[in-house]
């Protein structure tokens, strides 16, 4: 089983990512981008739900960091988030981000076929 | 020194005199000499002549006594008596002629008692031989021998004293004669010589004079100026054909005239009395007089003459002869002098009371001449307290420095443009300008230094001022941005929970929930997408009216992007009987537009359609001119229809044609809305059309003139100027195309900033009307990228808006500005000023108008 690192802040949010994907990953869950960071080292996982708005460090910060390690410079990070505004997306991904899926997660098909791609791109 | 030919002529003349007298007077002696002579000679001869004639006498006397003597006959008596009687008168005669020689005279004294003695003898004889006639005759005879002797003697040597006195006398007569013919012939000859040269250098004076005066006529003739000459009586004499020209009269009209017939006027028009024209000045003073003198023509015409006149004198007179006038006709000259004088006053005027402010100064940069403007500017009454002084009192300390290095450019001939100064006023107040400053030069040298200015005080605080208000709302607008995406953000968050949780429970829980729960969960999970679909139109809406919406033109191939929409909306079809279906033209050129938004545009048409038609069919249908040129794009339906009453309101947003559709359609009650938008936005026009129960059409138009529809192989041939109209409101776009159309030129439209640049990029126009409230591009945006490209810096940029003013036209450097609601008047005389190449014009000579006012301009 996959080991996703999911990185919310909103309690709801990571509920409701357990009910969405506890049948088919093993999620670790961070409530900011500190932890995230400090267990990304001791317990590696294969990919990383990265949400942005965070408190203290933000996304974005959270991955240059991981981007900035060798040991996850290559780990594929999906951008979760409530910015959906028109140049987000293109933001995002410019800032190295392997995907983005927006908020809310209309259905977890799309979300699924999201972590699936890039696992399987790894 | 040269003699005169007058003295020379008198002398010549005196001379011949002279001679003349010479030979007369000399003349006159000589036969008066020659007649004596010939008297004399006379005298001698008649001397000669009577004592021959008494010898003679003496002889026939003595032969008569002789013979009486002998014979005694009386017969021989008769000669002797009367030689007797004869001598009495002969000594008479002689007595007279040799009273002037004595001794001729003194020798007739001896000769006459010798005749009286011989007489007595022969008479005492003959007496003797009348009584005796035997008397002695020898002896008788013998006797008187001695006496006749005496006497013959006496008589020869009178004889030849009269021969001797004869001789030399003639001889004198005759060299006397000589002298007098060669004195005579001489004189007279010598006299001829002179005559003839005299008469030469006479003939040759006369031939100069004539040759001379010749000239002088041919002189007189040929000056352009007219000249009469007056006598003493003030009657004109003489006058040349300019003169005639001038004064409009023939020859024998001006020399009939008397003095004062010719009406003189003064220059202020009132009639000049005769004593104050200038040949009567001129008379009475000795010196000439000039002044200018307007005549009445007998043909009515006003003339204005530069008189002249002067008295004339003949050599050594001090009287004058006559007078001398010339004039030339300054008719024209007072005309144009009075014309550029007008103008100069004109030109003063306006200087003076020109807006911007004028400064003149001289070389030295002292000041000459400052408008009232200026003055008003700086709080200076009048010119006194200006002209004269130094440019530099009156400029602010930092721009005295910068001002010497300025002359100094000026006065090596460049011109200052755009300089920035700033005055101090009389009272302390600092008044920033920018100017122009050319110096004029001369001969070469400078002499003037001209500056315009401009008041830049007020303008660059109202520069100042929108600039803060545009700060103001560019912030306003990113704190309106910053708001968006947090509101986006935030209503986000919560729905994530709703529709995610819903949507786990729907797909992995169905069997843990009655159905009635599960269409509850159903219900929960759908108002959350809706809510979602509802935030997401809002945020579009809010963006394409805040102006965040750019368009991205690129061409577009319209049956491709309306076969590929409708690919991807089939599904939404739902399994009922409509068909979607598209009619697009074979031939079509490709468009210029933003593929997308038109993609979402039709998307949201199609969408709207087929959530209103049951069934039937959904029909997307282009049709294009026969270039192939996409007109319209349409979306027909066969669905419910919207009635007439609510046709215009479903573009508002929030409004379906019915509340209880939204219930019963669903939707955000968005798309139209932001599909109308859109299409203004890429400058489009939508309207629809409706049937309740039969269907609704909706309709895009692309203008005629949209510059978005171009047709890259052929464009529109046009010798026409264009004019680039960038309004986002397509009903102002419209009237203003047509106003533009009825003037003559080619309107070009856009509907947005962006477009309007494209579209001046691609063919640059001759004069761009642009509006300033413009979503996305603000119209001050587009002039500051109309002025940054070199390509369209020079292109007249004209406001057209509601919000504009008369400092921000100043401020954004457009040409001029025409408010809204815009009259047509106002878009002609904009066109007038600014479009160069105006073709002939439908009304009329309006193009030829608008050549002439522009040219009038440049």
């Amino acid at each position: 089983m996959n080991r996703i690192a999911v990185v919310e802040d909103n309690p709801d949010n990571r509920m409701l990512l357990h009910a969405m994907l506890d049948d088919v990953y093993q999620l670790e869950d961070y409530e900011n981008g500190t932890d995230a960071l400090a267990g990304l080292t001791s317990s590696p996982a294969d990919l990383v739900l990265l949400d942005i708005s965070l408190p203290g460090m933000d996304g974005l910060q959270v991955l240059k960091h991981l981007r900035d390690r060798a040991t996850t410079a290559k780990l594929p990070v999906i951008a979760l988030t409530a910015h959906a505004m028109t140049g987000d997306r293109e933001r995002f991904l410019a800032a190295g981000f392997d995907g983005y899926v927006t908020k809310p997660i209309v259905s977890d098909a799309e979300l699924l076929s999201a972590i699936e791609h890039h696992l399987a791109r790894n | 020194m040269p003699l005169s030919w007058r003295v020379r002529i008198n002398l010549g003349l005196a001379l011949v005199l002279a001679l003349l007298a010479t030979v007369g007077v000399y003349s006159l002696i000589s036969i008066r000499a020659l007649v004596d002579t010939d008297r004399w000679v006379a005298q001698t001869q008649e001397t000669r002549s009577m004592v021959r004639s008494m010898l003679a006498l003496l002889t026939d006397a003595e032969s008569g006594q002789r013979a009486y003597m002998l014979t005694g006959d009386t017969a021989y008596i008769e000669p002797y008596i009367r030689a007797v009687n004869s001598v009495e008168q002969h000594f008479i005669r002689l007595e007279t002629l040799t009273q002037t020689n004595p001794t001729q005279h003194d020798r007739l004294e001896k000769v006459v008692p010798l005749m009286t003695t011989r007489l007595t003898l022969m008479e005492e004889a003959i007496r003797v031989r009348r009584h005796y006639s035997d008397a002695p005759v020898a002896q008788l005879l013998h006797e008187d021998r001695l006496v006749t002797d005496s006497l013959r003697s006496a008589l020869d040597d009178m004889d030849h004293e009269e021969q001797a006195q004869l001789t030399p006398r003639s001889e004198r007569s005759a060299a006397q004669a000589r002298r007098a013919q060669v004195l005579v012939v001489g004189g007279t000859a010598l006299a001829m010589i002179i005559a003839t040269i005299l008469a030469g250098m006479l003939r040759s004076h006369l031939e100069r004079r004539l040759l001379s005066e010749a000239r002088y006529r041919g002189l007189v003739e040929a000056l352009a100026e007219g000249v009469f000459v007056r006598d003493t009586s003030g009657r004109i004499v003489e006058c040349n054909a300019s003169a005639l020209r001038i004064l409009g009269v023939s020859r024998d009209e001006l020399l009939a005239m008397g003095p004062g017939e010719l009406v003189c006027f003064r220059e202020d028009g009132t009639p000049m009395p005769l004593e104050e024209r200038p040949g009567a000045v001129a008379n009475k003073s000795g010196g000439t007089r000039t002044q200018v003198v307007g005549i009445r023509r007998p043909d009515g015409e006003m003339r204005w003459l530069l008189t002249s006149a002067s008295p004339m004198f003949l050599a050594g007179s001090k009287q004058p002869a006559g007078i001398t006038t010339s004039f030339s006709d300054i008719t024209r000259r007072r005309e144009a002098e009075a014309a550029v004088h007008d103008q100069r006053e004109q030109l003063q005027d306006f200087l003076e009371n020109a807006g911007d402010l004028i400064l003149i100064a001289n070389a030295d940069g002292r000041v000459l001449f400052a408008n009232n403007a200026w003055r008003e500017a700086l709080d200076f009454g009048t010119n006194d307290e200006i002209i004269g002084r130094p440019v530099t009192d009156f400029l602010a300390p930092d721009c005295r420095v910068r001002y010497s290095g300025q002359l100094d450019r000026l006065l090596s001939g460049e011109s200052l443009r755009d300089v920035e100064t700033t005055f101090v006023g009389k009272s302390g107040r600092r008044i920033t300008v920018l100017g122009n400053t050319t110096c004029r030069f001369e001969h070469g040298l400078p002499v003037a230094t001209r500056s315009i200015f401009r008041d830049m005080t007020e303008v660059n605080a109202a520069q100042e001022q929108l600039m803060l208000a545009m700060e103001q709302a560019s912030n306003a607008n990113r704190a309106k941005s910053d708001f968006l995406a947090n509101m986006s953000h935030e209503l986000r968050t919560p729905l994530n929970s709703v529709i995610g949780f819903a949507s786990v429970l729907l797909r992995n829980k169905q069997d843990r929930f009655a159905t009635q729960d599960l269409q509850y969960l159903q219900r929960i999970h759908d108002n959350g997408r809706h809510l979602l679909g509802l935030i997401n139109s809002v945020l579009d809406l809010s963006k394409v009216e805040a102006g965040r919406m750019e368009l991205e033109i690129g061409t577009t191939d319209l049956g491709a992007l309306i076969r590929e929409t409708l690919g991807q909306m089939e599904s939404q079809v739902h399994g009922r009987p409509v068909a979607l279906r598209a009619i697009v033209p074979e031939k079509l050129v490709p468009l210029r537009a933003d593929t997308g938004k038109l993609k979402q545009v039709l998307i949201n048409l199609v969408a709207n359609a087929l959530k209103f038609t049951e069934q039937g069919s959904v029909t997307v249908r282009v049709s294009a001119d026969h270039n192939g040129l996409p007109r319209t794009i349409e979306v027909v339906d066969t669905g419910i229809g919207i009635p007439l009453e609510r046709q215009e309101a479903v573009f508002e947003a929030f409004q379906q044609a019915d509340n209880s559709t939204a219930r019963r359609f669903g939707g955000s009650g968005l798309g139209l809305t932001i599909t109308r938008s859109l299409c203004q936005l890429m400058g489009y026009r939508i309207a629809l059309s409706s049937t309740p129960g039969v269907g609704t059409t909706f309709s895009i138009s692309f203008d005629s003139a949209q510059p978005i529809v171009v047709n890259p192989v052929e464009e529109i041939p046009s010798d026409q100027p264009r004019v680039l109209i960038i309004d986002d409101d397509s009903d102002a776009r419209m009237l203003l195309a047509q106003y533009v159309r009825d003037l003559g030129c080619v309107p070009v439209v856009a509907g947005s900033g962006p477009t309007g640049l494209e579209a001046a990029r691609r063919d640059p126009p001759s004069l761009i009307l642009l509006d300033i409230l413009m979503p996305g591009m603000n119209g001050f945006e587009v002039l500051q990228a109309v002025r940054n490209d070199p390509d369209l810096a020079s292109v007249p940029v004209v406001i057209v808006s509601v919000i504009a003013t008369e400092n921000r036209r100043r401020a954004v450097g457009a040409a001029a500005l025409v408010n809204k609601p815009v009259e047509r008047d106002e878009i002609e005389t904009v066109l007038r000023r600014f479009v160069a190449e105006a073709p002939a014009d439908k009304s009329g000579q309006l193009g030829e108008l608008i050549r002439r006012t522009v040219s009038a301009h440049v």
